[in-house]
């Protein structure tokens, strides 16, 4: 290819920052891709096939978006479930929308170690492994800070005083995070971000609402394709809280099985084997908010994901024996925004009225 | 007290290991039943027990379940999950059966084995383990596999041995068409039968994905086609069409909504197969055979006159 290369890779969440630290080894040059918009997903959506999860579409409306804007060289990683096709089917529907790239796709077993190796071969075969892995090491570090400034701001975006205080600190922080070189740069940063937060005011009740957000990853941690759901739990009061965040995915995926033994275990007795993706996860994350004292769980997942699905039937089973309130939501291209907004409402009302007593257990 | 009496849901694993299971559980001495063909019924109240996002196959599994209960001990739900690798992984949904079966029906005796890979769990010892739970030695069980695995070899090697002899003895000037599907949608009383039998009427040779023969070549083929694909039914059927596109007339694809597998294998088939005509049918709860009629016989027309030039 004569033209430059010039290397893109799908949206989710902020995450951005430190998937462009990692992209730049390649030595191309980086396109992060625009922002998420109603038009990221109609484009995904009208050349995806018909019931194919929403994560897919999603992804491919940012290559699309991405590729528009100058991109040549198209990552995509690869999961446990219809998540590990993707890359060949939205490969060849790019082919056949006539754009000219090199797609490279990332199975690695799970494993971000073994992703990296690969991201090596396969898109910066000329620089060294220890620098790979100090690249890897740096945007973990990134993602890091990221996940502990937002978990922060999940747990306190009901209580802030003043509307979008919290949200300020977010933004700069995260125009600053970008702008890090070091480590230790990203490690200042995060310190002087929370210290920031603990300055800004907030009215916590002595007894706040708290719920548990779990589900499949990539509609947890894209706000875009999950309606802002999170800042709606926020504005009728709730705390909330997330289990799954990046770092935790790539945590785990060092020692998967292991990690799924132990979801299993905690998944008991509703589910005894793996039941695919973040499936067990869910099911396990959901004993253990009632275990902790939540007051109710909202489960995320696409329309017709597979694995979620699955979990779905032991987690109604779970709420009718323990009479645990979960809210169930799918999320797909077309999102009623409103109908979310009056469904989120109404789920915080009843965990209000159920907390007060009045509908006893 | 080991169950006496199993009951073997007529759905997912048991269009194709129903045989199996059933001639093995019989041969330590437990009497199997299988529940009834699906009909209206069994759909009806797999509806009302599934989560509606649910694919078509898993709704129907559980009204046979439903079928069953209160006429046997014990129902079997197997676990399939990671296969040999030449042969794949099954969808999550295999995965997830035996659980969902349990939560949907917690008063429900459910009895399983587990195929898995990632477990160390071949299909014989998942088996002979199933045969210990039911009470039988392991001689006894080992004898009664051994039989069972050689009598369903047979049966199966006699119904590809049918395709090819129909396709060896049908009229050349007659269309053939290759049904693609999963065995447990086209096999369903009421999902592929009456398609197949559409086509039947329609005076064109039906040959089927999975009756083609020499399923290892085939799973080879699928690799080459699509090396990302890692579904062990989707491979053979994809094997299939790689194989069989070049002999037939048109291919009828399968599917059941909303499969997983299948809403990317049927996207990737089209954009690769471009030489022959293929008809994509989406099956759901609501299929209108009208509807149903008048795409499979405008699909036999448009096969026709390509042929007639």
């Amino acid at each position: 290819m004569s033209a430059p290369r010039r290397i893109t890779f799908p949206h989710m969440g902020d995450y951005w920052v430190p998937l462009k630290r990692i992209a730049q080894l390649s030595g191309a040059d980086v396109v992060v891709p625009p922002r998420i918009t109603r038009h990221t997903i109609d484009i995904g959506a009208r050349y995806s096939p018909e019931f194919v999860c929403v994560p897919f579409k999603y992804t491919l409306g940012s290559f699309i978006e991405s590729l528009e804007a100058g991109a040549n060289v198209v990552c995509q990683v690869c999961g446990g479930c219809r998540f590990s096709y993707y890359a060949e089917v939205q490969e060849a529907i790019l082919h056949d929308l006539g754009y000219e790239f090199e797609f490279l796709s990332f199975q690695g077993g799970g494993n971000i170690l073994e992703v990296m190796l690969e991201f090596q071969r396969k898109a910066a075969p000329h620089t060294p492994v220890p620098k790979i892995a100090k690249a890897f090491f740096d945007a973990f570090r990134m993602a890091e800070a990221i996940d502990e400034v937002q978990g922060r701001i999940r747990r306190d975006l009901a209580f802030e005083v003043e509307t979008g205080s919290l949200r300020r600190v977010e933004t700069e922080f995260l125009r600053q995070l970008d702008a890090t070189t070091t480590p230790r740069q990203v490690t200042e940063l995060r310190q002087e971000t929370m210290r920031r937060l603990d300055e800004v005011a907030v009215d916590r009740p002595e007894r706040p609402l708290r719920v548990a957000v779990v589900g499949e990853l990539y509609v947890v941690m894209e706000p875009y394709s999950n309606s802002r759901i999170e800042n709606e739990l926020a504005r009728n009061g709730v705390e909330v809280h997330r289990p799954l965040d990046l770092t935790t995915l790539i945590r785990h995926s060092v020692g998967h099985r292991k990690h799924i033994r132990e979801m299993i275990r905690g998944a008991d007795p509703y589910v005894t084997r793996h039941i695919g993706a973040e499936g067990t996860e869910s099911v396990a994350r959901t004993l253990a908010a009632i275990r902790d004292g939540y007051d109710g769980v909202v489960h995320l997942k696409p329309f017709g994901c597979m694995p979620e699905v699955n979990a779905m039937a032991a987690m109604q089973r779970i709420s009718r024996e323990h009479t645990f309130p979960i809210l169930f939501v799918s999320c797909d291209a077309q999102s009623a925004e409103a109908g979310l907004r009056t469904r989120v409402e109404a789920f915080a009302d009843m965990l209000r009225i159920r907390e007060a007593g009045v509908i006893d257990a | 007290m080991p169950a006496t009496t199993v009951g073997l849901p007529r759905s997912l694993f048991f269009h194709t290991e129903g045989t199996l299971v059933r001639r093995y559980l019989e041969g330590i001495g437990v009497t199997a039943v299988m529940s009834p063909p699906t009909d209206r019924g069994i759909l009806e109240a797999g509806l009302s027990l599934a989560v509606d996002e649910t694919c078509l196959p898993m709704k129907i599994h559980l009204g046979h379940v439903a079928a069953l209960r209160g006429k046997v001990d014990a129902v079997l739900v197997p676990r399939y999950g990671v296969l040999a690798s030449s042969f794949g992984e099954m969808c999550v949904k295999f995965w997830g059966a035996y659980d969902i079966t349990r939560n949907v029906f917690p008063d429900l005796e459910v009895l399983s084995y587990d195929v898995d890979r990632m477990y160390g769990n071949r299909e014989r010892k998942a088996l002979l383990g199933l045969g210990r739970e039911l009470g039988a030695s392991h001689m006894a069980a080992s004898r009664a596999l051994r039989n069972a695995r050689r009598e369903v070899a047979s049966a199966k090697a006699s119904l590809v041995a049918g395709q090819t002899i129909l396709e060896a003895e049908a009229d050349p000037g007659v269309p053939r068409i290759l049904v693609a599907g999963h065995t447990y949608i086209l096999d369903d009383r009421l999902m592929g039968t009456p398609i197949l039998d559409l086509l039947k009427a329609e005076d064109v040779t039906v040959l089927r994905s999975d009756r083609v023969p020499d399923v290892k070549n085939l799973r080879k083929r699928a690799v080459e086609f699509s090396p990302g694909l890692k579904w062990a039914y989707n491979r053979e059927q994809l094997g299939a069409i790689a194989t069989m596109r070049d002999q037939v007339d048109g291919i009828m694809v399968l599917l059941s909504f909303p499969c997983g597998p299948d809403s990317l294998v049927a996207e990737l088939v089209q954009r690769k197969v471009r030489d022959v005509p293929i008809c994509v049918i989406v099956l759901d709860e609501l299929t209108a055979t009208g509807g149903l009629k008048t795409r499979v016989e405008s699909f036999c027309d448009i096969v026709k006159m390509r042929r007639a030039g």
